[in-house]
């Protein structure tokens, strides 16, 4: 027993030493990260920052429809000078007209009945657009938005509420604060994959082998590996929070639950990472299979697009997946939640990381039953 | 006489072996990998297991070394079940896999010290060991290099460095030559006689049959899986009977139809670089037939050597077919 540990602290101690050495490393691991924060972070944070103002007020329409539940919205936007300079006009149709000869930047027509709606019509993806959004979904009314480039062409329906009749943390945040947890929550799991590569790389050449002769037990190597993914994966986390904190002002919130769910995400990467090994026959394409999978778990957990631009539906689909959940975790953590309040996200991780770790052991174990003494 | 042609296990009564293997099978899915491997090496000895490639040679190694479970029949060193005492007589062994196992990232010191850590070398000891072997593999000038840096020949002898650590009894190299230079080919054979010589018992696997003949006192020579002749060198060549080698250079840029040459003359032949071999299993007597027909394709004759047989002549004595798959080389097609 006193014998597997240690040659298991000597195999983690080796496969976290193999990725720092290498020299793809900081590459891929460090600036890459940090350089799609900051542009995402920059190019986003007109839209997500919430001291943004325009240089002029944008002109807004309203169509006054009698019967219209809007008042409350259309007083609580006159009182925005600074964004916005709202006017009065006779009925909906005028309002679209001018838009479309781009009088004004935006209209926004209010529809009888309950719960209240409000339409807004604008270009789409227009500042103006997300500004209304934004401020209504503040004011927490359910609205229909409807933009349009001359032509009306949509009508959604945006539930500002989590569900818990809260604002959740993604519209709460600025853009750099999003990215560097989104991104954070996407390349964690290619830290722990660095690990992974090396063991994958170990079994295509004689080094395992090599290990095994050595009387290194193949339960032994993989914990060893295991480990060394967490340790990686943690590591990438406390580099890019300092680095992003100094760099771009990034607040991560107390360090207790920080710490709770950086640990919970780094062993649930650890646990995918397995998975992904376990699953590819060949060590030559686990590199490849792993970059591609991480890659779509980073895009449906919300890692590339903000997820206040996809879809409801696309966000309650995907919200129990574990970069997800370390996304949510770390956006609340930023915004000064307790550990009592990321006890969901640190759930979801746990679970995810005994499932994964539990799934990856099995079919590693059957695939190599039989073929080893 | 501790000679046998085919699967017997004949040895020397005198000396207990340290090794014996007995009936080793082993399956794979469908392919039938070992089907009743027997031999066994004395202490201090060197042993060559001859084969061509997928012949069983790496299986027998790594049941031997404790990776792989046999489906029947057991390998005991020095008294030891590897079945059943596999950590105990994986502490016995030194092994070098065919492959390059080590770290590129590291240096040739972190690389040794790494593995020693595992082979459970003190750490009082260490230093002084590695030190050791790197000096034994011509490396301590670049110990602190990274072995990305390294020629395939400094990579090899690495490989075997790692192989000495923790001095074992018993040293298995799985093909350790290959890819490399001559220089550093000559360089590795030498060292493996150095370790001979202070005793250490050795398996040493290769399809280049004068490497063998170069290092070892017996050898077994594996074809499909089983033993088709095994014991001293001397005895197994004269195994060939009365088999020569005929060797004819043939010069850059001269073109050599060994179809044409193979339907005028049943002989096997090997097209090599700079030179054709043809085995003639009557002897001398069929040279000039060998070189009429050379002359009837067209090749320009500018010498010959006819050479006793080797092993690699027993290989296509006895099995009709070449150790290694040349292809045409040397200006032959």
């Amino acid at each position: 027993m006193q014998r597997s540990l240690r040659i298991t602290g000597i195999i983690c101690v080796n496969q976290v030493r193999r990725v720092l050495t290498d020299r793809g490393t900081p590459i891929w691991l460090l600036a890459l990260p940090l350089a799609l924060i900051g542009v995402l972070g920059m190019s986003l944070q007109p839209l997500m920052s919430s001291d943004f103002a325009p240089s002029k007020p944008f002109h807004v329409v309203v169509a006054e429809i009698p019967g219209g539940n809007h008042v409350a919205v259309i007083e609580a936007l006159r009182g925005m000078e600074r964004f916005l300079e709202v006017a009065s006009v006779a009925d909906p149709e005028s309002a679209r007209e001018l838009v479309r000869h781009r009088v004004a930047d935006a209209a926004l027509i209010s529809s009888p009945g309950k719960p209240a709606a409000v339409t807004i019509v604008a270009a789409p993806g227009s500042v103006v657009a997300e500004v209304l959004e934004s401020a209504i979904e503040r004011i927490l009314l359910e609205i229909t938005v409807q933009r349009t480039e001359g032509v009306e062409i949509a009508h959604t329906q945006v539930d500002v509420t989590d569900g818990a009749g809260e604002t959740p943390p993604w519209l709460r945040t600025d853009a750099f604060t999003y990215y560097a947890a989104g991104i954070t929550a996407m390349f964690v799991m290619f830290a722990a994959h660095a690990v992974t590569v090396t063991v994958a790389t170990d079994r295509a050449t004689d080094a395992y082998a090599r290990l095994r002769s050595l009387g290194v037990k193949p339960a032994v190597y993989m914990l060893g590996g295991s480990l060394a993914a967490v340790a990686v994966a943690i590591l990438f986390v406390c580099t890019v929070a300092l680095i992003s904190a100094l760099l771009f002002g990034v607040n991560w919130g107390a360090l207790g639950p920080w710490t709770v769910l950086t640990v919970l995400g780094a062993t649930a990467a650890a646990g995918l990472s397995l998975v992904v090994m376990a699953l590819v026959p060949n060590p030559e394409h686990v590199d490849s299979a792993g970059s591609a999978i991480y890659n779509v778990l980073a895009f449906l957990g919300g890692s590339m697009s903000p997820l206040l631009v996809l879809p409801e539906w696309f966000r309650r689909s995907f919200a129990w997946l574990p970069n997800r959940a370390l996304l949510d975790g770390y956006l609340k953590t930023s915004l000064g939640a307790a550990a009592s309040e990321v006890s969901a996200e640190a759930t979801t991780l746990l679970v995810a990381s005994v499932a994964l770790f539990a799934l990856g052991w099995t079919v590693w174990s059957v695939r190599g039953r039989g073929e080893e003494a | 006489m501790a000679m046998a042609r085919g699967g017997g296990n004949l040895e020397p009564a005198a000396t207990k072996p340290i090794i014996r293997v007995e009936g080793l099978r082993k399956q794979y899915g469908k392919t039938l990998a070992l089907a009743g491997v027997s031999f066994s090496v004395l202490p201090g000895e060197t042993f060559g297991l001859l084969g061509p490639n997928g012949a069983g040679k790496t299986t027998t190694l790594k049941i031997l070394c404790g990776l792989v479970r046999p489906d029947g029949g057991d390998v005991t060193v020095d008294g030891l079940s590897v079945t059943r005492n596999t950590q105990a007589v994986q502490r016995l062994l030194g092994v070098v896999p065919q492959g390059l196992a080590l770290y590129e990232d590291f240096t040739a010191r972190q690389n040794l010290v790494f593995f020693a850590k595992l082979r459970g070398i003190p750490r009082s000891e260490r230093a002084k060991q590695v030190d050791d072997i790197l000096r034994l593999i011509g490396l301590e000038e670049d110990a602190n290099r990274r072995v990305k840096g390294f020629s395939g020949g400094m990579k090899r002898r690495l490989n075997i460095g790692i192989g000495l650590l923790g001095n074992p009894k018993v040293l298995l190299l799985d093909e350790p030559t290959v890819g490399i230079d001559p220089q550093s080919r000559r360089y590795i054979l030498d060292s493996v006689r150095r370790l001979a010589d202070q005793g250490v018992t050795i398996i040493y696997t290769s399809h280049y049959m004068e490497e063998v003949e170069y290092l070892c006192e017996r050898v077994a020579i594996i074809d499909h899986g089983r033993v088709i002749a095994q014991g001293p060198i001397d005895e197994v060549r004269a195994l060939a009977g009365d088999s020569v080698v005929l060797r004819v250079p043939v010069a850059n840029g001269d073109v050599v139809d060994l179809d044409s040459l193979r339907s005028s003359i049943s002989v096997p032949i090997e097209a090599r670089t700079g030179e054709l071999r043809f085995v003639l299993p009557e002897g001398s007597a069929q040279v000039p037939t060998v070189l009429n027909a050379l002359v009837a394709v067209g090749l320009p004759l500018d010498g010959m050597r006819v050479e006793s047989p080797n092993l690699e002549t027993v290989f296509l004595a006895l099995t009709g077919k070449a150790l290694r798959d040349h292809g045409a080389n040397g200006g032959a097609s």
